[in-house]
């Protein structure tokens, strides 16, 4: 592939955002795939990695938000944030629907990041030019 | 052609020993987070190292060695924007 | 043209979910998916080894799901014969048919992926 070629990404992401920094690689690697213009087809988020999905981590003022940053990168540039819903559910990820489903009392899924099955890695795989795994 | 992308220390993990057994002859080797410090110390991976060093296939992410206050005596110090660029040269990644 | 994945297993199972994580991400892209291949080396090469009583340690067995593979049209599994040969393992010992390859040969195989995943 050309210097010059816009080329699509997709990034498979299983670290936990809190605990490794794995997650913060994730981000800034897909900081510098948008920095060189090339394209992010989207972001999944599996193993630990789903966690980065919850809404209540509130990590303290002097450390980085990596949810915050995703999101803002992803609203920015438009792409999705995907999480795969088995691994969601048994580390305590749910959005409104699923709590509904199960009846829990609370859900906690940050927005715009989507519950969504491995299918959906499927898709992200077969549409990219580069899947890269943190 | 593969990248692989090491990111756990060579002296708490096998990874980059794992690593460097599946490397092809014509395969990259990235080292980011705690695996930078296999270019700053000699870990029992160090001739193969330098033999990849000498075949411009060792690469290090400058950010990872700052951010440690480590320096690496082999491969090429590279960015995140590189690092883009080396998963582009090459066909596939693997994480280890 | 369809793109040809490779699954690589590393992790021993039950000591951490990511093996039976990975296997359920296999199963589920093999519905997408008909090139998949799947390799098991180093530590992952005791996740085929038979007879897991995973309840003993409040773990899933999911040895029965590897099963599955075979049902679901996942026949290209790979297991490195050193991995297993350093841990005192024969092929007789495994749960599920595979074809063993030396480590050259997995670099091979490794080489003829379009994307890799890895866990």
């Amino acid at each position: 592939m050309s210097d010059s070629e816009v080329i699509k990404f997709s990034l498979l992401v299983t670290g936990n955002p809190a605990s490794s920094q794995n997650a913060a690689s994730a981000l800034q690697f897909c900081e510098a795939v948008l920095a060189a213009g090339h394209k992010i087809c989207g972001v999944f988020f599996y193993l630990d990695g789903v966690l980065t999905a919850s809404d209540l981590i509130n990590p303290a003022s002097d450390e980085v938000n990596i949810p915050d940053r995703w999101v803002a990168l992803a609203t920015q540039y438009k792409f999705a944030l995907e999480v795969c819903v088995s691994a969601s559910l048994r580390r305590g990820i749910v959005n409104e629907q699923e709590a509904a489903q199960l009846g829990l009392q609370h859900y906690n899924l940050k927005s715009p990041f989507l519950l969504s099955g491995l299918g959906q890695l499927a898709e992200l795989s077969a549409s990219c030019d580069r899947l890269i795994q943190f | 052609m593969i990248l692989h992308t090491v990111s756990r220390s060579p002296f708490n993990s096998f990874a980059l020993k794992d690593c460097v057994k599946q490397l092809s002859d014509n395969d990259l080797l990235l080292l980011l987070n705690d695996a930078v410090s296999a270019v700053s110390a000699t870990t029992d991976q160090h001739s193969h190292l330098l033999q990849l060093d000498q075949s411009k296939r060792l690469f290090v992410l400058d950010v990872d060695l700052q951010a440690r206050g480590l320096k690496a005596n082999m491969g090429q110090v590279v960015s995140y924007a590189e690092f883009v660029a080396l998963t582009i040269r090459c066909q596939s990644q693997l994480a280890w | 043209m369809e793109k040809k994945i490779g699954i690589i297993n590393r992790q021993a199972p039950h000591g951490s979910s990511t093996a039976r994580e990975a296997l359920d991400l296999t199963l589920a892209m093999s519905a997408f998916n008909e090139s998949l291949s799947i390799f098991f080396i180093g530590d992952g090469v005791y996740q085929l080894l038979a007879k897991h009583q995973a309840d003993f340690i409040l773990q899933k067995d999911f040895q029965p799901m590897l099963q599955m593979l075979e049902l679901y049209d996942v026949e290209q599994i790979y297991v490195c014969q050193d991995s297993l040969s350093v841990r005192n393992i024969s092929v007789e010992q495994l749960v599920i048919k595979t074809t063993l390859l030396s480590t050259d040969e997995i670099n091979e195989y490794l080489q003829q992926q379009h994307q890799l995943m890895s866990f």
